[in-house]
Parts: structure tokens; C-alpha cells; sequence
């Protein structure tokens, strides 16, 4: 008995390292399926980036949800009653803007440390639905793909209350290709407003690169 | 109501004003409502503690958690804070046949600690509540029917009334599910009525099995002898499907027969169908390749069946066990065989062998482009909308492609009183019968695992008591390349007045969860995938004083959590001393040390240094009302 003890003592206590244990899946050919589809979905029912978000300002007044139940189908829901939120670069509160980044990085942390390159595949196109109410005086700003931290103006397209309704409507950002080079943020959608309004409400879907 | 018979716990008592308030409360209620008894009994639990984080690490509040954080330059003191709460216990009968029974905890103050700082104490503090209805059980019981609305209060599985597939699993952890969720399951009513040859169970509430919603669990046994026949019927709203129709539910059905052919034979057979989410649309994997089906009604019914066989030759018992459940009825194949024989009066040995394997395997994680120029997510783990996963740890998806063997020894020379209390060969102390006399006796394990597959996205729970799904983009668990082992022995000793209870386990032992398996994650929190831990517990206790101590190496964290993230704690000492002063008052001195030998530490495990003083003292009422 003493015997069988020790020896399942030595056979329990076999620490190798965890590369000579388990599979690593990255190391795996199929890792990588060697082509590109054309279209990166960015959201559709959930975040499919793998990477996370983060508020461009403080997150005050606002409500960001993504797993809004739209009929059975998950959005993305966004809202700013218009007050006012912390702007971090001029360090005061302010009513002008507000918004979020859909992040390569896991956390506004290491926003500026993970980046993507994305430039080989051709994606000319940032494609969404969206829908929702906008305030007089209040846009929606939708900002392709860019560098964290940078001042280079990302491609954009704006939508007034004229442009969108409680219907769902798809609009198309066509994006540059040097945008795509290594970039930190897939995505931003920003509240602007004018003069203190009362903000507004939108739902986002199928957010998309196409070639 | 003849006589009344007032028995103090004891004379001297320090808590007049509770006494008195208690006093006035009882006899009160005791003349209007029992004509039978009416117990109460408070705990009063304090305590002081001392602790200190070690230098270069910083302590910060989360919510009821708290975090760690590497801070270099940073030099801590010890700080002390101290509290105590009552803990009361009430019951009554009024009359013949009906009972209630309740818990309540008041915290007035609480003592501010580092190890286990997510309990119910502190939640009640975090969110301002000074009371906690614990547990309730209201019931009445005949002969033939039984009335009960329970709170709190543990229930069995319904295994041994022939439920084949798990529909009602055991609910015994209801210390923990409110510790880490302030939520009091298993919660419900239940009714039953039983007659010679029938019995039937309809058990209903709000979180009747925890994590599970507005569940209605019901089940008819018809017994003609040799032949028993079983129905059961499960509908509820499990927290880890993310419903997106709130009228939708999980309903399932199972029909089960036993046939005894001799008394050293047994057969069984189930049959269960569970139409979830038919019609639904599923992808898989398959020749790299993503290709999609459709949920059909084929693939909510599932099959359970085998035998018992007692051929008192080589073995005693042998029991070969087949299943194979549908898509969406578990996903999975499985081969269990197990047995046991005595060696001696005193050992008797045990093995299982379990061979598992799901019909549809897990959604690989593959991205589009190649190595050098990656492109977006082709493929990702199913997630909380798909209709079936691939997973383990938690029973109704426990499907992972796995090759597990076990082998147990066990040494209880008076197996009149028996050595485990609840089920055979679980080496948990909770399973130990309190009663084992034996002078020696022992329980060994060991184990042989090896999981051959990836996985699904896990779901666990959090210091909330929620359910939370992995994100996007994790590869789930690894796969093994080889078996890893398991070894457990528990050893209990009675020497003159002592006894003592000595628990070893050691072994491999893999992080459930994908973040643990993530290189971001492992190097910005410490986290590990796998561990090689060693485990010491030593308790005695001889009189009135009790000695317990804990020497560990690279085990989880104490939480189940922990385990999920891959939460290591390098070492742990402790170290406690229990003085039972009276059979109502006791005292006594616990010290902790968690120690993290790296600077990278996972989030929830700090290095740290706390003592805990405390006392216990119990006071109270029986009242017994004679005729």
C-alpha cells in the first residue's frame, strides 16, 4: 500500500510545463482559415470584435447597452439625455458631445497599446442600421476606424434628426484604406449637440466592414 | 395548556434588553399561536480582526469584493475593525402535524476582512439592510400528504425515484448560494401525496434550484414490484439562456422504467424529450469549414439506459451505464461502467470508468487571413443564444469529449456506522458521517482525467450571484495531451479523547473558464490555466478545545470563480484555536496567511497577513406545552 502511495504522490506531483501539456489552439494550421470572407461583422446580436469599448468622456447622463432586446433581436441602444459629461482633454463638464469607441483593445487602458492592421483585405465600406430619435440641435456622428489618441480626423458621416426615425435605415461610410492600417478603434459613435438639447436615443445594428 | 416548562440555555445572561425583548415576543405568540412548542434560539457571533496587506501591494474595495493591485513603494500597517451579528432561529407548533421554522440574521456591524470578503454580512452592509430572512420551512405533514413552502432550506435530487436525467439535481449549498448571491434558494412549494403503490411530487417557486427561474418540477412513481414506472416533467428558465421572449421557458419530459429480472439484476431505461428551441438554426464545424443545420424534433429526445448486476464473483457490483442525449437534449454520448468489491471485512475497493463524447463538437476559435495578416473572427465558441453548447463543470452541459477513470479505497473497520454520510466515495468533509466510530478509518482517491476536446463559451457566477457569458473571442478551455491526476485522502483517528481529522489532496487541476487560457489575460492578471497544487488540512479536537491548520500550495482561490479565471494562490498557512468554555459559549483565534510570491498578481488574491478573534454565544428559549 505504501508503495502505491508513493508512487501516485510522484505521478500527482508531475509538474511540466503547460505547453508540454495542453494544446495551445493558436498552434493549431486551422487556426488561421487563410482567407478573407470580405465583411467583418462588428456587431450583429453581440460585440464580435473580441476586443471591448470605451467612453470618449465620462459616462454620465448616458445609457449604452448591447444586448437591447429589439423584437427578439439584439441592438446596440444608445442614449444621452443632453446633460452634461466630464471631457477628459479639457478636464471640465461640458453638454457639446459625448460618445464611445468600439475598441481593438480589451479596455480604454490599452486603448492606444493593441492595434489591428486591416489594410491588406480591402474593407472600403463601414455599413449599419440604425435608428432612433435625435433632439433639434443634436447629430449623430458615426467615425470609422482610427488611431487612439491621434488627431488625424477619421472618415465620418453625420445624421440629424432628418436622417433618421424609429425605422430602421442602413447608411454606408465609404472608408480610406490607410485608415485600416493599424488602427486602435474599429469604430466611434458620438453624440454632438449644438447648444444643450436633450440628446437622443438610437439603436445600432449590423455594424459591418465591406469590401 | 396545563404546564408550561421555561428552560434557559443559561442563567447568566449578558444581553438583557434582547432577553427581555425576546421574552415578551414569545410568550406572546406562544399564547396565541402554540399549543404544542415554541423554540428560539439567538447566536450571538463577534469578532475582531486584524490585517494587513503585504508591503508593495495596495487593497481597493469592489462592490462586496475586493481587488489587489501591485503598487511598488507601498508600505501597509495592520488595521483592526470589529463586528457582530445575531443570528436567530425560531420554531413552532401549533397544533399537531404543522410546523414553521425560520432564520433571521441581523448584522448591525460588520468586521471588514480579506479573506472570503464577498458574504451576506457584508452585502447586508454594502447595501444598507440590517436583516436577512435566512431560511423559512412552513409545513404540514400526514401520512399520505405533505403541504410545505420552503426558503433557504436544502432538498434532495429525485436520483433514487428513478429521475434518470438529472431534472431535479440536489440543492444541499444554501450557505453558499447566500453568501455569493444574498439570494436565499432553493425557494418554493411543494406538494406530495403518496399511496400504497403510487407517489406523486409537485414541486413549484421562484428559484426552486438555483439559477433556475419560475420552475416547475413534478414527478408520478407508479411502484408494482418488480416494475417501477416514472414520469417527470421540468419547466423553468435557467439564468444562463438569454431569453430574448419572455414567455419562452425550458421544458422537459422523461418517462423511466426499472425492471428487476432477479434479485442480482437490475435494467433501467429512460426516455427523455426537450423541445428546446426547434426550428432554430445552428452552425458547426466541420472540415474547416463552418456549415449550418437546423434543430429538429429528433434532437430534443434523449435515451438512458443500463444495468445493475451483482455477481458476488470478482466483484460485488458492477453497473454499466449508456446515454445518449440529442442536441438539445445535453448534446453528448457517454459509457459509464463501475463496481466495487471488498477486499478485506474492513477495504473496500471502487472504480469508475466514465467515457464521454458531445454529437456536435464546440465552434473552434479560427480567424480569417493567416498568421502574418489576420483578419476578423471566422469562427468563436457558441455563446448564450445558441440552442446547445459544448461544456462542463455544471451538470446540464457536462459534455466535453473526456476519458475520466477513479479509483477508491476505503478502510472502515465498523462499516456498521458508515464512513461517508450523504453519498459514497465524494472525499468532501461535508459528506463525513459525524457518527464513524472506527478507530482508524480512511477514504483514497485517485483520479485519472483527460479532457480531448475544446469547448463552448462558459457561463459562471459572479460575486452577485449572476450569471455572467464569456465574451467574444476566448478559444475556451485547452485540450489536454496527456492524463492528468487527482489524489485525495481523508484520515480520520480516534486516540483516547481526540480526534482527528487529516485531509491531503494534490494533484493537476485545470481552470474552468477561457480567460485563464488567454495570454492578455495571463499576463495582465496572473492568471494560469492549469495548477499542481498540494492541500493539508489537519484538525483535532480534544475536549473543549479544538486545533485546525491548513498548509496549501498553488491551490485556487476559495471561490468558485476563482477557479473559473484561473485564480492561483501561491501559499496558504492557517493556523486556528476554538475554546468552548461553556456548552453555549466558545471562543477562539484563527490566522490566515495568503502569500503571492509574484508581483503579477490575479486581481482577487492579495498577500496578506489576517487574524480573526472571535466569540460565539448561544442563548435562548423551549417552551413546551404538555396537555
Amino acid at each position: 500500500m505504501k508503495y502505491l502511495f508513493f508512487a501516485l504522490l510522484i505521478l500527482s506531483s508531475c509538474g511540466k510545463n503547460i505547453e508540454e501539456r495542453l494544446k495551445d489552439p493558436a498552434n493549431d494550421p486551422l487556426f488561421y482559415k487563410g482567407d478573407y470572407s470580405g465583411v467583418f461583422m462588428i456587431y450583429e446580436d453581440e460585440l464580435k470584435t473580441g476586443g471591448g469599448m470605451m467612453f470618449y468622456a465620462s459616462p454620465d447622463n448616458q445609457e449604452l447597452d448591447f444586448f437591447y432586446s429589439d423584437d427578439g433581436n439584439k441592438v446596440i441602444r444608445y442614449y444621452w439625455n443632453g446633460g452634461e459629461v466630464f471631457d477628459y482633454n479639457s478636464e471640465s463638464y461640458q453638454h457639446n458631445w459625448c460618445g464611445f469607441g468600439l475598441i481593438v483593445g480589451h479596455s480604454w487602458e490599452e486603448a492606444e497599446e493593441v492595434s489591428m492592421d486591416f489594410s491588406g483585405i480591402g474593407y472600403s465600406k463601414l455599413k449599419f442600421k440604425v435608428k432612433g430619435y435625435l433632439s433639434q440641435n443634436t447629430v449623430l456622428k458615426i467615425e470609422g476606424p482610427k488611431k487612439a489618441g491621434s488627431s488625424e480626423v477619421a472618415d465620418y458621416i453625420e445624421l440629424d434628426s432628418s436622417d433618421i426615425s424609429y425605422s430602421w435605415k442602413e447608411f454606408s461610410l465609404p472608408i480610406s484604406s490607410s485608415s485600416l492600417k493599424d488602427f486602435n478603434i474599429y469604430v466611434g459613435i458620438i453624440f454632438e449637440a449644438t447648444e444643450k438639447g436633450s440628446g437622443g436615443e438610437v439603436f445600432i445594428d449590423s455594424l459591418r466592414f465591406e469590401r | 395548556m396545563a404546564k408550561i416548562d421555561i428552560d434557559f440555555f443559561t442563567k447568566k445572561v449578558y444581553y438583557k434588553s434582547m432577553k427581555r425583548i425576546a421574552g415578551i415576543l414569545l410568550l406572546n405568540l406562544s399564547l396565541l399561536f402554540a399549543e404544542r412548542s415554541f423554540d428560539i434560539n439567538f447566536y450571538l457571533n463577534y469578532e475582531t480582526i486584524y490585517h494587513k496587506v503585504d508591503d508593495n501591494f495596495k487593497v481597493v474595495d469592489s462592490g462586496i469584493n475586493k481587488n489587489y493591485i501591485y503598487s511598488p513603494g507601498e508600505k501597509n500597517e495592520f488595521s483592526s475593525s470589529s463586528g457582530y451579528n445575531i443570528k436567530t432561529n425560531l420554531s413552532f407548533s401549533p397544533f399537531d402535524r404543522f410546523f414553521v421554522s425560520s432564520k433571521i440574521s441581523f448584522v448591525p456591524e460588520y468586521a471588514d476582512r480579506f479573506w472570503l470578503p464577498v458574504n451576506d454580512s457584508h452585502r447586508l452592509e454594502f447595501e444598507g439592510k440590517d436583516y436577512r430572512v435566512e431560511a423559512t420551512e412552513i409545513k404540514y405533514i400526514t401520512n399520505v400528504l405533505n403541504l410545505r413552502y420552503f426558503k433557504g432550506v436544502p432538498h434532495a435530487s429525485w436520483r433514487y425515484k428513478g429521475d434518470l436525467f438529472n431534472f431535479f439535481p440536489e440543492q444541499y449549498e444554501t450557505e453558499r448560494y447566500l453568501r455569493v448571491s444574498g439570494r436565499t434558494p432553493p425557494e418554493g412549494y411543494e406538494i406530495s401525496y403518496r399511496t400504497r403503490y403510487s407517489d406523486f411530487q409537485l414541486v413549484y417557486g421562484p428559484e426552486v434550484i438555483w439559477g433556475y427561474r419560475d420552475g416547475i418540477y413534478c414527478r408520478y412513481n407508479l411502484d408494482f414490484g418488480t416494475l417501477n414506472l416514472n414520469l417527470f416533467a421540468r419547466s423553468d428558465v435557467p439564468d444562463y439562456v438569454k431569453f430574448w421572449d419572455s414567455d419562452e421557458r425550458m421544458n422537459s419530459y422523461q418517462m423511466s422504467f426499472s425492471y428487476s429480472f432477479s434479485s442480482q439484476l437490475k435494467g433501467y431505461l429512460g426516455i427523455m424529450y426537450r423541445p428546446f428551441r426547434l426550428n432554430e438554426r445552428y452552425q458547426y464545424y466541420e472540415s474547416g469549414v463552418l456549415e449550418e443545420d437546423e434543430i429538429t424534433t429528433k434532437d430534443a429526445f434523449g435515451v438512458k439506459a443500463g444495468f445493475i448486476y451483482n455477481p458476488y464473483f470478482i466483484v460485488n457490483e458492477i453497473k454499466l451505464n449508456y446515454s445518449y442525449l440529442g442536441l438539445v437534449a445535453g448534446n453528448k454520448e457517454a459509457i459509464e461502467i463501475s463496481g466495487y468489491r471488498p477486499i478485506s471485512k474492513s477495504l473496500t475497493l471502487s472504480g469508475m470508468a466514465i467515457f464521454q463524447k458531445p454529437l456536435i463538437g464546440p465552434l473552434p476559435l479560427i480567424y480569417e487571413g493567416t498568421e502574418d495578416s489576420p483578419g476578423p473572427i471566422y469562427s468563436n465558441p457558441r455563446g448564450a443564444d445558441s440552442p446547445f453548447w459544448v461544456s462542463w463543470y455544471y451538470d446540464d452541459w457536462n459534455n466535453r469529449e473526456a476519458n475520466i477513470f477513479k479509483l477508491n479505497l476505503l478502510y472502515d473497520p465498523t462499516p456498521s456506522t458508515w464512513f461517508f454520510r450523504y453519498e459514497p466515495n465524494v472525499l468532501e468533509e461535508w459528506n463525513l458521517n459525524p457518527d464513524e466510530d472506527a478507530k482508524l478509518s480512511f477514504a483514497l482517491e485517485y483520479k485519472l482525467f483527460k479532457y480531448m476536446s475544446g469547448m463552448d463559451r462558459f457561463y459562471y457566477w459572479d460575486e452577485n450571484g449572476d450569471i455572467v457569458w464569456e465574451p467574444y473571442g476566448l478559444t475556451g478551455p485547452w485540450e489536454q495531451k496527456n492524463f492528468f491526476h487527482q489524489f485525495k485522502i481523508i484520515t480520520r483517528l480516534r486516540l483516547h479523547r481526540c480526534r482527528i481529522l487529516s485531509f491531503i489532496s494534490l494533484g493537476d487541476s485545470l481552470a474552468l473558464g477561457s480567460y485563464a487560457y488567454d495570454n492578455y489575460s495571463q499576463e495582465k492578471n496572473g492568471l494560469v490555466p492549469l495548477i499542481n497544487y498540494y492541500d493539508f488540512i489537519l484538525k483535532i479536537i480534544r475536549g473543549r478545545i479544538g486545533f485546525n491548520m491548513r498548509y496549501a500550495i498553488d491551490p485556487w482561490g476559495p471561490e468558485e470563480w476563482h477557479m473559473v479565471f484561473g485564480e492561483k494562490i501561491d501559499k496558504i498557512y492557517s493556523f486556528g484555536l476554538n475554546y468552548r468554555l461553556k456548552p453555549d459559549l466558545n471562543f477562539g483565534i484563527k490566522y490566515i496567511r495568503v502569500k503571492e510570491e509574484d508581483f503579477v498578481v490575479p486581481p482577487e488574491i492579495g498577500s496578506y497577513k489576517e487574524f480573526r478573534f472571535y466569540l460565539n454565544y448561544r442563548f435562548g428559549l423551549n417552551l413546551k406545552f404538555e396537555e
